[in-house]
């Protein structure tokens, strides 16, 4: 049997039970389009958190007061909270050679006054580096300078969200005068949008904040930036090293303070992500197994109905291998329709759902990997049949009514 | 061209054993219109299973072109069947989605020494020479009447040319005077055309188109020199 001739007779069995063979591709085309549908949500979510953590700054370190995060304990104090770093921890850390760039931030949350309009804020104490560490750009107005925060400035950075609340919508703030703590600030910047509407916060010079407001010399934070990203691992040993001799600690285990480094963030959210595109692939994987069922169902009723037909070509000269071959390929060809009408379903629903809102990314690993499982489905769900066709008795067959 | 000798076949095993053939041996020559008649259970379908290479005897020999066919594997059987044999059924067996040409061709998928482009001329060959014209080539055959349906079981049977057509009850869901009609293509087919035809039968007027008669009852074969003793029995 020529191979034009397999394809010939495929398309006219498939064809002359047109209804059964187009439920049962839909079977099938369910199944992979909810695989590739639902994979392409969990690694759009994989790709937002990775965007946002990147968004956060490159090659950056970030160095927070309080207990080791290696120390196997649930309960952590919130992060900032505790007061063990210092501007002299961060001047020190400035000197290492790796070191680009550092910003330190301060913060705490205060009642920001402005006549009537009160707001809790969170009031963030900067230096001159943070908004460019922090990728953070400053929309209108300017930045915290070197100037401000060697005057001991009274000046402030407000989030539009934050001047939304204290003045109200679609009033200029700048060079208007908020109160924190009974001391009068001036607003000179307000800082792009970041979409997020309880995103109040304040930012100040550091210098200020520890004068006026938190009264002494610690710092929330060390934010580094590194020259270059393969220079990450050694930067955080000899930050490490050198916060661990500043504060006469010995053992690592007992440090004071903990250091975050970006890859690891990203290595820890991808991995969520990670096991949430695994699961919803796998809930979308049994409505495909439900499929490979059907075609098994299609299949074997086929033979009953064909087996007269199985008969008449055995007796025409069929070789047992024709037959077998002949349902093992209309089961394939069942299932690869519906892998390649599936996968077009699954990119149009990944991009309706991309219209409402949600990131999806469809990966060509995820479109390989349906097709490969519809194939499979095929080999597997077709075998079983082909092999019971082949087996048919001619006589049997042509007499079986 | 044909020859069995002492062929038994038998179905079931110990107790429930069932000898449906005893010790069958006859010969067949080349060219010859023979028919096979008996009542229904006698054992004929059997008989026309083996000699269709459709089915192997349980003992005795069956030789087809002096090849020893009751020794062959099922994909020598299937080659057999291809190349030397062609089926006629009771029930025309066609592909009813499928038009004319297309049934007509299935023999020619599974034989590998047609060309694909002989294809179509054989086809049409066969269904000229089974007599049915070519208006109704590309009608499909849930179209077709009884007996134009048989014709084209016949071209089936017939488009790999083989030297021997096998017809099990040709007639048998057709009226008398399509059933006649179908009659004289075999008739034509072994004297123009020089096929061994065998025909198997349980109606005595059909038997009595054929050359020589074999009756076969209980599963034991007498040939019949006189056609009226079949009136008698």
């Amino acid at each position: 049997m020529k191979f034009q001739d397999l394809i010939e007779e495929i398309y006219f069995s498939l064809f002359s039970n047109r209804f059964r063979s187009f439920l049962t591709v839909l079977g099938i085309v369910i199944g992979i389009s909810s695989v590739i549908a639902m994979t392409s949500i969990g690694e759009g979510a994989k790709y937002d958190i990775q965007q946002n953590i990147e968004s956060l700054g490159t090659n950056l370190l970030n160095i927070s007061p309080g207990a080791s995060r290696n120390t196997g304990s649930l309960v952590r104090q919130s992060s900032g909270s505790a007061e063990t770093l210092t501007m002299e921890d961060a001047e020190a850390v400035e000197s290492i050679f790796s070191v680009e760039m550092l910003t330190v931030l301060s913060s705490t949350r205060e009642q920001i006054v402005y006549l009537k309009n009160n707001v809790n804020a969170s009031i963030n104490g900067i230096d001159e580096n943070y908004f460019s560490v922090k990728n953070l750009t400053v929309e209108f107005g300017q930045e915290i300078s070197v100037a401000h925060l060697n005057n001991v400035s009274k000046v402030a950075v407000i989030t539009p969200e934050l001047s939304e609340q204290l003045f109200g919508e679609g009033i200029d703030p700048l060079q208007k005068k908020l109160k924190i703590n009974n001391q009068q600030f001036t607003i000179i910047g307000i800082t792009e949008s970041s979409g997020e509407s309880f995103n109040t916060s304040i930012y100040i010079p550091i210098a200020t904040l520890q004068r006026y407001i938190s009264g002494n010399n610690y710092v929330s934070s060390i934010s580094v930036q590194i020259k270059e990203a393969d220079l990450m691992d050694l930067a955080e040993t000899e930050i490490t090293e050198l916060l661990l001799a500043r504060h006469n600690i010995a053992n690592e285990d007992n440090a004071d303070f903990s250091i975050q480094n970006q890859a690891d963030m990203i290595d820890t959210m991808s991995s969520v992500t990670g096991t949430l595109t695994v699961l919803l692939g796998a809930v979308a994987g049994i409505s495909l197994l439900v499929g490979g069922i059907g075609i098994m169902n299609m299949m074997l009723t086929n033979i009953t109905e064909r087996t007269r037909e199985i008969g008449l070509r055995k007796s025409l000269g069929a070789k047992s291998k024709d037959i077998s071959l002949q349902f093992l390929a209309e089961a394939l060809a069942l299932t690869l329709i519906g892998g390649f009408l599936g996968v077009a379903l699954g990119f149009a629903i990944a991009f309706i759902i991309m219209k409402f809102g949600t990131t999806t990314l469809v990966s060509m690993s995820s479109v390989a990997l349906a097709l490969g499982i519809s194939g499979v489905i095929g080999i597997i769900f077709g075998y079983y049949p082909s092999v019971m066709a082949a087996k048919l008795n001619p006589i049997d067959a042509l007499r079986h009514e | 061209m044909i020859r069995l000798e002492n062929i038994t076949k038998n179905f079931g095993r110990g107790e429930s054993e069932v000898k449906v053939l005893k010790n069958i041996s006859l010969d067949i020559k080349k060219g010859e219109f023979v028919a096979i008649i008996g009542p229904s259970g006698s054992g004929k379908s059997t008989l026309m299973n083996i000699l269709g290479a459709l089915d192997v005897p349980t003992s005795g020999k069956y030789f087809l072109n002096n090849q020893d066919v009751s020794l062959m594997t099922d994909n020598e059987l299937a080659k057999i069947r291809s190349e030397q044999i062609g089926f006629v059924f009771q029930s025309f067996n066609l592909l009813p989605n499928s038009n004319i040409i297309r049934n007509v061709k299935i023999p020619l998928i599974y034989n590998d020494n047609i060309k694909k482009e002989e294809r179509i001329i054989l086809v049409e060959a066969a269904l000229t020479s089974a007599g049915l014209g070519k208006e109704h080539f590309h009608k499909l055959a849930n179209q077709l009447s009884g007996g134009q349906k048989q014709r084209v079981a016949i071209a089936r049977a017939l488009v790999n040319n083989p030297k021997i057509i096998l017809a099990d009850e040709p007639t048998g869901n057709l009226d008398s005077k399509t059933g006649d009609i179908v009659l004289n293509t075999f008739k034509r087919l072994n004297e123009e055309e020089g096929r061994t035809i065998i025909l198997i039968t349980h109606e005595s007027h059909v038997a009595e188109q054929a050359d020589r008669i074999f009756y076969i009852k209980d599963g034991e074969v007498t040939e019949s020199k006189d056609k009226n003793i079949l009136k008698v029995k």
